[in-house]
């Protein structure tokens, strides 16, 4: 339930960890709905994804989150607070058992170390900004050369991942036909 | 017995002497950034360590004070734009986005000439006497990749990430060949 208190209350350190809790290992999405305002706009670093305005986009990429790493858990490891700002430190674990970046699932465990600021307004939060580890997730599923590569070896490397990224794609089409039909 | 004498930030029961401020972060960061940074050596602890994403931690001021030489070398008209500095006890959150042209070699990659714009949510611990003990960083550097040409745009093809993987080797190779005839390292 969205609460009436000040901006500058010491609770909304209580709020931000909360909610991220909430939100990623309870799947509740309706902590979005409770906790962030109907004008919320979201600063995602994710490649390719443009700035979200609005709850519905926030849920949507949650959702998506939910269905790349089912098993999907997180930990918090510091709040730090100023005024109206809340930074929570904190990470993403999960099993890629979903499309993740436009990945197909490598059934890989990874992990997200990320930084969020969220900026409150009478007790709901009003703007959200994340850093996050993005590129070491595609190193963990093996999508970016190893380090030091020379430009042989990253073509190489390219032309492998995108051949297994073609198996993997086949393997994941076939395995959701499977449960189409079991349905 | 024990017991637990450091400072938790915003919780101390006493009050340090030193009390960080925007001030004291935007110094030690221009001291940090000049061209001799060993000036910044002594705002940094002796077991001071930096967390950097990917990479090991980095302990001691002259390592990091190297790596940001490192990094100037590369992106010489590099400008830190200031978002937002949040101050918690002896903890301040740093808000940025770097701005620079990636002029010379950078972690490997030679020089692309490109506009790199890398923005970062900075953690930064201080003890009670005004040096830095902790310093955890968040950047976008996949987005710094994309920007350098180095990984290819989102959405894009099988076929296409082959013809980008080929296209972005041959360049760097150009550029490689470029940088160390001109005496980059």
């Amino acid at each position: 339930m969205p609460n009436d208190k000040n901006s500058t209350d010491p609770d909304i350190r209580a709020i931000a960890g909360r909610v991220l809790d909430e939100l990623w290992n309870n799947r509740d999405l309706g902590v979005i709905d409770r906790h962030f305002s109907s004008e919320i706009v979201t600063y995602v670093p994710l490649p390719g994804q443009p700035v979200i305005k609005g709850i519905p986009g926030l849920k949507d990429l949650a959702t998506q989150m939910f269905v790349a790493l089912p098993d999907l858990a997180r930990r918090t490891h510091e709040v730090i607070g100023q005024g109206d700002k809340v930074l929570v430190r904190g990470e993403l674990t999960g099993t890629h058992r979903g499309a993740l970046m436009g990945i197909p699932p490598t059934g890989l465990p990874t992990r997200l170390p990320e930084h969020v600021i969220l900026r409150f307004e009478r007790g709901e939060i009003v703007e959200m900004w994340q850093q996050a580890d993005y590129l070491g997730v595609l190193a963990q599923l093996g999508v970016t050369p190893p380090e030091g590569a020379s430009p042989l070896g990253t073509i190489a490397h390219t032309v492998k991942t995108v051949g297994r990224f073609g198996a993997l794609i086949v393997k994941d089409k076939l395995a959701q036909r499977k449960k189409a039909q079991a349905r | 017995m024990t017991t637990n004498d450091s400072p938790v930030s915003g919780t101390a029961a006493v009050r340090p002497a030193f009390t960080l401020t925007r001030e004291h972060i935007l110094m030690v960061s221009d001291l940090s950034w000049s061209e001799d940074n060993s000036r910044a050596l002594k705002w940094y602890a002796p077991d001071y360590r930096c967390h950097l994403p990917g990479r090991p931690v980095l302990v001691g001021g002259r390592q990091f004070l190297d790596t940001l030489s490192m990094v100037r070398n590369a992106k010489p008209d590099v400008k830190i734009d200031w978002h937002d500095i949040m101050i918690d006890g002896n903890t301040a959150v740093l808000h940025v986005t770097f701005r620079g042209h990636h002029l010379g070699n950078l972690f490997g990659i030679p020089p692309t000439g490109r506009l790199l714009e890398i923005g970062e949510i900075i953690i930064e611990k201080y003890d009670d006497e005004g040096r830095m003990v902790e310093f955890r960083q968040e950047g976008d550097y996949a987005g710094m990749l994309s920007q350098m040409g180095i990984v290819p745009p989102p959405g894009t093809g099988p076929l296409g990430m082959i013809v980008h993987s080929v296209k972005t080797a041959v360049r760097l190779t150009v550029l490689d060949r470029r940088n160390r005839k001109a005496g980059g390292r």
